[in-house]
C-alpha cells in the first residue's frame, strides 16, 4: 500500500500584484519557500535584489537597465592616447569588415573620441568659419581630441558614470562668454549652412541638425568659475559623443519645397536659374520639379560664368542631368573622382586655411551638382565622409601633403566601401544560389549583376528572369549583358510578375539605400516586386553596400522622393503608334508623374546582404548607429 | 470573349424558346429540338389535322419565327451592354465622395462613365491612372478624363505601390468575372489588388452582366491567358544579336514573356458593382443561375438524344 503522500501545500489564492512594482528593500533575502503562485512575483525581485545590489534596487522585474556598452567601450580606449591618431591611417586594404573585431573596437573608440565634434559635418564648418582669434571655447572644442587625451585617466573615469544626468549638469557649467561665443559661431555657420541646406534635401541629414541642436544644447542657464568651467567643458565635450551624437543623429527634416519663403531664399542663392514646372502634382509639392528643357540650356550657357565650378565637376553634373550616369554606386564614384580632380587642382588662397576653404569649395560644387540632380543617399554619406576627412586633417601638414592625403582617402573610400564591399557581397550571395534556381531581378542593380555573373562563372546552373519597367527600361541593359555571357534569361514587364512568380525560387534586388526602419529605398517598382514575391512566398534578398545605410526613417514613398521628367511618360520608346498623350501635357486637368524611387516595407525583405554579412532588415539601425563611426570613418 | 457572348445568348433563348415544359430551357435543348421540331410540334398538337402540306409550311414558319426571335434577343443583348454603363454609373455617387483619390488601371468604358457620373454630381476627386503597359490604354483613359474635366494624373505601373498609400479606392474594369468571384483583367491587375489589400484600400470592380462567366477558374494564369507579341516589350533591332543565340541544348537563351491577362482571386476583390447593384464576390455564383443554364457550360458538348 502506498504510503500516504505528504499533503501538498495549499496554494493560497493570494492576490497577485500585476504590473510594475518595486520591491521593498527589506525583502532582500529569498526566505522560506514561497507559495507557488505568490512566489512568482516575489522571487524575481529578490533575485534582482541579490545580483546587482547597487544598480537594480529600484527596478521592477520587467525592467532591464539599458546596456552601458557605449561607455564601457569608450573607457578603455581613452587610456590609449597616442594610438588614436594613426589608427584611421592603419586599416589596410586587406582588412575586411566582417572580421577583425579588435579594429572595430579601436575604431569606434577613435571615432567616439573625435566625435566630440558633434555631427562632424557642419559643426566643423561652424568651427572653421569663425575667425579663431578670440574664441577660446571654439578652439578648445576644436582641439578637444588632443586635449582630452592629455587629460587622460581623469576624464576616462568620468565616462563611466551615468551619461544623461551628468551631461545635463555639465551643460550648466559653461560661462556666459563661452555660450555667446558658441552662439556666434553657429550664427555665422548658419548663413553658410542655409545655402547648403536649401540645396541638399536628401543629403543634409546631419548637417543643419548639428547647427540647430548645437544651439539648443549650448545655452545653459547658470555659470561657474573659470577653472571649473574649463574642466567641465572638456568633460562635457568628452561625454558629448554618445549623448549628443545620439541627439544629433536625428536628421533634420529636409527642405520642403512647398514652404514658399524657404524656396525663395534658396532661389536667390541658386547658381543656375531654374523655372519650376508648371503642371505639378499636388501631392508632391514638397519635392522640387523643374522644367527640364530650360535646365539644360541654362546650365550650358552658364558654363563660362560658373568660375567656381571645376570642369570635372561640371562634366559630372551634366552627366547626371542627361542621365548618362545612373545607379547610386556609379554616381557616387563619379562624384568622388571629380572631387579628387578638383582637390588636385586646388590651391589655398592666401590668408585662408586649407580645411575651411576647401570645405566651402566642396560645398559650392555640391550646390551645383544638386541643381543638376538631387543627391542620392549614398552620395550624401560619401560627402559626409569627405568633409569629415578634411576637417580632421592635422594642421601640421603642408598643402601638398594634405591634398595627397585627401586624395588617397577618397581612393580608399571608393576601394573599401564600394569595390571591396561588392566583392564581399558577391561572395556571400553566391552561397544562396543553387543549381536549378530561377532567380528574378528587377531593373539593373550593379551588385546583383556581379552576383549573377560570378555565380555563372562558378558553374552554377540557373535561370534569370529580368523584370523591367518604364520609363527607363534599364532591364534591357542588364539583359544584354547577361545574355552576352551566356546566361539563360527571361525578360518580362513588371505587370507580368504575378504570372512569372510561380516559377521563381529567389528574388535578388538592389537598393539605393536602406533606411533605419528597415525600409529599402530603391528604384520605383521594387516594392511591387517584393510584395508579389512575398505573396507567393518567394524569399527576397537585397544586395546593398553598407555605406548606403542611413539613419533616416520613412514610412511611404511620398515623404521623400525624386521627381523625374514627366514628358518621358507620354513618349513610349519604340512604340510610336501609341501617342494618346501627345500635346496634352499642358492641359490643366492632366498631369504626368514620374517617380524615381519607392520605399519597400521591411516585412517584404527576407535578408539584406551587405559587406557586414547577411543581416535581417532589423540590423540596419545597429550598423548605422553603432558601427557608423568606423564604417564611415567619421 | 465570343464564347461568353454565346453563353450570354442562352439567357435570351430561355424566354424565346417555347419549349415544352418537359425539357429544361437550354441552348442544347433548342438546337437539338430544331431538326425534329416538326415532330415535337406535331406531337404536341394532338388532333392537329395539318398533316402533309401543313408540315413544310409549319417548318418554315417555325424556323422563321425562331430566327426572328433570336435576332431580337441579340439586339436586346446589345442594348443591354450599351446601357449597363448608365445603371452602374448611377451607383457611383454612393461610393465616391469629396476630396478622394481614386486609382484605376488601364482603360475601361464602364469606369469612365462611373467616374464622370460622380463628377457630374459635383464631387471633386482626383484620379490616378496607371498606364497599363504594354498596351498603354491608361493614356487614352487619362486623356478622356482630362477632357471631361476630372483631375487626372498618369503614373507608371511600377509606381502603383508607391502611390497606393494615399489612395482611397481602386476602381477597375475587367474582362471577365468568374463564377467564384475572381476576375480576369488586364495584366498587372493582380499586383494592384495585392497592393490594395496590403493598404486596406477597397478594390471595386465595375462590370456589366455580360462579363459574367459561369466557369470556375482552374490554373487561370496559364489556361485563361493569352500571350502577346514580344516585340511590344523588346524592339528586335536592339536585340537581334541576342535573339538567335542558343545554349548547348538548342534552347534559346532569351525568352520574352508577354501575357495579356491577369487573374485576381476573389479574396482580393472587395465589391462588384453591376447594373443590378453591388455584390460580394461570394455572391457571384448566384447571379450565374439567372443568366445561364447548367447544361450550357460546355459549348463543345453534344447531347446524345
Amino acid at each position: 500500500m502506498d504510503p500516504r503522500r505528504a499533503p501538498r501545500t495549499v496554494s493560497d489564492p493570494k492576490v497577485r500584484k500585476v504590473g510594475f512594482f518595486t520591491d521593498p528593500p527589506d525583502r532582500s533575502l529569498p526566505g522560506p519557500p514561497n507559495h507557488p503562485i505568490s512566489s512568482f512575483p516575489t522571487s524575481p525581485p529578490s533575485t534582482v535584489d541579490n545580483s546587482p545590489p547597487s544598480a537594480g534596487n529600484s527596478l521592477s522585474p520587467v525592467m532591464i537597465p539599458p546596456p552601458r556598452h557605449s561607455s564601457s567601450i569608450l573607457s578603455p580606449l581613452r587610456r590609449d592616447p597616442p594610438e588614436f591618431f594613426p589608427l584611421p591611417a592603419s586599416p589596410t586594404a586587406s582588412t575586411t569588415f566582417s572580421d577583425d573585431v579588435a579594429s572595430t573596437m579601436k575604431g569606434r573608440g577613435v571615432a567616439a573620441a573625435s566625435s566630440s565634434l558633434p555631427g562632424g559635418l557642419l559643426f566643423d564648418i561652424a568651427a572653421s568659419s569663425v575667425p579663431a582669434s578670440g574664441l577660446t571655447t571654439v578652439s578648445v572644442v576644436n582641439n578637444l581630441p588632443i586635449g582630452i587625451f592629455e587629460k587622460g585617466g581623469g576624464v576616462a573615469v568620468e565616462m563611466q558614470d551615468d551619461q544623461s544626468s551628468r551631461s545635463k549638469s555639465l551643460k550648466e557649467k559653461t560661462t556666459k562668454a563661452e555660450r555667446r561665443a558658441l552662439q556666434e559661431a553657429q550664427r555665422a555657420a548658419k548663413a553658410t549652412a542655409k545655402a547648403e541646406d536649401g540645396k541638399t534635401p536628401a543629403a543634409a541629414s546631419g548637417a543643419a541638425a548639428s547647427v540647430k541642436s548645437g544651439k539648443s544644447v549650448k545655452p545653459p542657464p547658470s555659470q561657474k568659475n573659470d577653472s571649473a568651467a574649463l574642466a567641465a567643458l572638456e568633460k562635457k565635450a568628452g561625454d558629448r559623443p554618445p549623448e549628443k551624437d545620439r541627439k544629433k543623429e536625428v536628421p533634420q527634416p529636409r527642405m520642403q519645397f512647398d514652404d514658399k519663403s524657404r524656396v525663395e531664399k534658396a532661389k536667390r542663392r541658386a547658381v543656375v536659374k531654374q523655372t519650376e514646372a508648371r503642371n505639378r502634382v499636388e501631392l508632391f509639392r514638397h519635392l522640387p520639379q523643374y522644367e527640364r528643357g530650360t535646365q539644360r540650356t541654362e546650365l550650358q550657357s552658364k558654363f563660362f560664368e560658373l568660375d567656381p565650378v571645376h570642369p570635372a565637376v561640371y562634366k559630372v553634373g551634366l552627366q547626371y542631368l542627361y542621365g548618362d550616369i545612373c545607379g547610386s554606386n556609379a554616381r557616387c564614384i563619379a562624384m568622388l573622382q571629380a572631387f579628387q580632380e578638383a582637390i588636385k587642382d586646388y590651391s589655398t588662397p592666401s590668408e585662408k586655411t586649407l580645411a575651411r576653404d576647401l570645405t566651402a569649395k566642396i560645398g559650392s560644387y555640391l550646390s551645383f551638382l544638386i541643381e543638376c540632380r538631387p543627391l542620392s543617399i549614398s552620395m550624401g554619406n560619401a560627402i559626409r565622409f569627405l568633409k569629415n576627412r578634411i576637417a580632421k586633417l592635422p594642421l601640421t601638414l603642408s598643402e601638398l601633403e594634405a591634398k595627397a592625403t585627401l586624395r588617397s582617402d577618397i581612393d580608399r573610400f571608393i576601394n573599401e566601401k564600394i569595390i571591396l564591399a561588392d566583392k564581399v557581397i558577391v561572395k556571400h550571395a553566391v552561397t544562396k544560389i543553387s543549381d536549378g534556381d530561377v532567380l528574378l531581378t528587377y531593373g539593373s542593380p550593379s551588385a546583383v549583376e556581379m552576383v549573377l555573373l560570378h555565380a555563372h562563372e562558378l558553374g552554377k546552373q540557373f535561370r534569370v528572369v529580368v523584370v523591367d519597367s518604364r520609363p527607363k527600361l534599364e532591364g534591357q541593359l542588364l539583359l544584354h549583358r547577361l545574355v552576352g555571357k551566356g546566361i539563360n534569361c527571361t525578360y518580362t514587364h513588371v505587370n507580368a510578375i504575378s504570372y512569372i512568380m510561380h516559377e521563381v525560387t529567389r528574388v535578388f534586388l538592389g537598393a539605393s539605400s536602406v533606411l533605419s526602419n528597415g525600409t529599402v529605398y530603391s528604384k520605383v517598382g521594387t516594392a511591387c516586386v517584393a510584395m508579389v514575391a512575398h505573396a507567393f512566398r518567394v524569399p527576397v534578398l537585397v544586395c546593398c553596400e553598407a555605406y548606403k545605410f542611413h539613419e533616416r526613417v520613412q514610412l511611404d514613398s511620398l515623404c521623400s522622393n525624386e521627381l523625374g521628367d514627366p514628358d518621358v511618360i507620354s513618349k513610349i520608346h519604340g512604340r510610336e503608334d501609341i501617342n494618346f498623350l501627345d500635346g496634352s501635357t499642358n492641359s490643366e486637368n492632366l498631369q504626368l508623374l514620374n517617380l524615381i524611387y519607392d520605399a519597400t516595407p521591411s516585412d517584404y525583405i527576407s535578408m539584406i546582404i551587405t559587406d557586414y554579412g547577411m543581416v535581417p532588415p532589423t540590423s540596419v539601425p545597429v550598423i548605422v548607429r553603432d558601427y557608423r563611426r568606423e564604417h564611415l570613418w567619421i | 470573349m465570343t464564347e461568353k457572348l454565346l453563353n450570354r445568348m442562352v439567357s435570351e433563348f430561355k424566354t424565346v424558346a417555347a419549349g415544352p415544359p418537359s425539357r429544361s430551357p437550354s441552348l442544347h435543348a433548342i438546337l437539338d429540338r430544331t431538326p425534329d421540331s416538326e415532330r415535337a410540334h406535331h406531337s404536341s398538337r394532338d388532333g392537329d389535322s395539318f398533316e402533309g402540306k401543313g408540315k413544310s409550311a409549319d417548318r418554315n414558319a417555325e424556323s422563321w419565327k425562331l430566327k426572328h426571335d433570336v435576332i431580337r434577343a441579340v439586339n436586346e443583348l446589345i442594348e443591354d451592354i450599351n446601357s449597363c454603363h448608365e445603371q452602374i454609373a448611377e451607383q457611383s455617387v454612393e461610393l465616391i465622395h469629396q476630396n478622394e483619390i481614386l486609382l484605376t488601371f488601364g482603360r475601361s468604358r464602364t469606369v469612365r462613365e462611373f467616374l464622370c457620373a460622380a463628377k457630374e454630381k459635383r464631387r471633386s476627386f482626383h484620379v490616378f491612372v496607371a498606364e497599363g503597359a504594354p498596351k498603354y490604354q491608361g493614356h487614352a483613359l487619362a486623356k478622356d478624363l482630362g477632357a471631361r474635366g476630372l483631375q487626372t494624373t498618369v503614373i507608371t505601373d511600377s509606381a502603383v505601390f508607391a502611390m497606393i498609400s494615399r489612395v482611397n479606392m481602386v476602381v477597375v474594369g475587367v474582362h471577365a468575372v468568374m463564377a467564384n468571384g475572381g476576375v480576369i483583367g488586364p495584366v498587372g491587375l493582380n499586383m494592384v489588388a495585392l497592393a490594395a489589400r496590403k493598404h486596406a484600400v477597397p478594390f471595386v470592380v465595375v462590370a456589366g452582366p455580360h462579363k459574367l462567366c459561369p466557369l470556375y477558374p482552374q490554373n487561370p494564369q496559364v489556361l485563361l491567358n493569352e500571350m502577346r507579341c514580344p516585340s511590344e516589350l523588346l524592339q528586335d533591332g536592339e536585340f537581334s544579336d541576342c535573339m538567335g543565340v542558343c545554349n548547348g541544348s538548342g534552347n534559346p537563351l532569351l525568352n520574352v514573356v508577354n501575357p495579356a491577362f491577369d487573374y485576381v482571386p476573389p479574396e482580393l476583390v472587395s465589391l462588384f458593382i453591376t447594373d443590378i447593384g453591388g455584390y460580394n464576390p461570394s455572391f457571384v455564383h448566384r447571379l450565374i443561375a439567372d443568366y445561364y443554364s447548367a447544361d450550357d457550360l460546355d459549348l463543345q458538348k453534344r447531347t446524345t438524344s
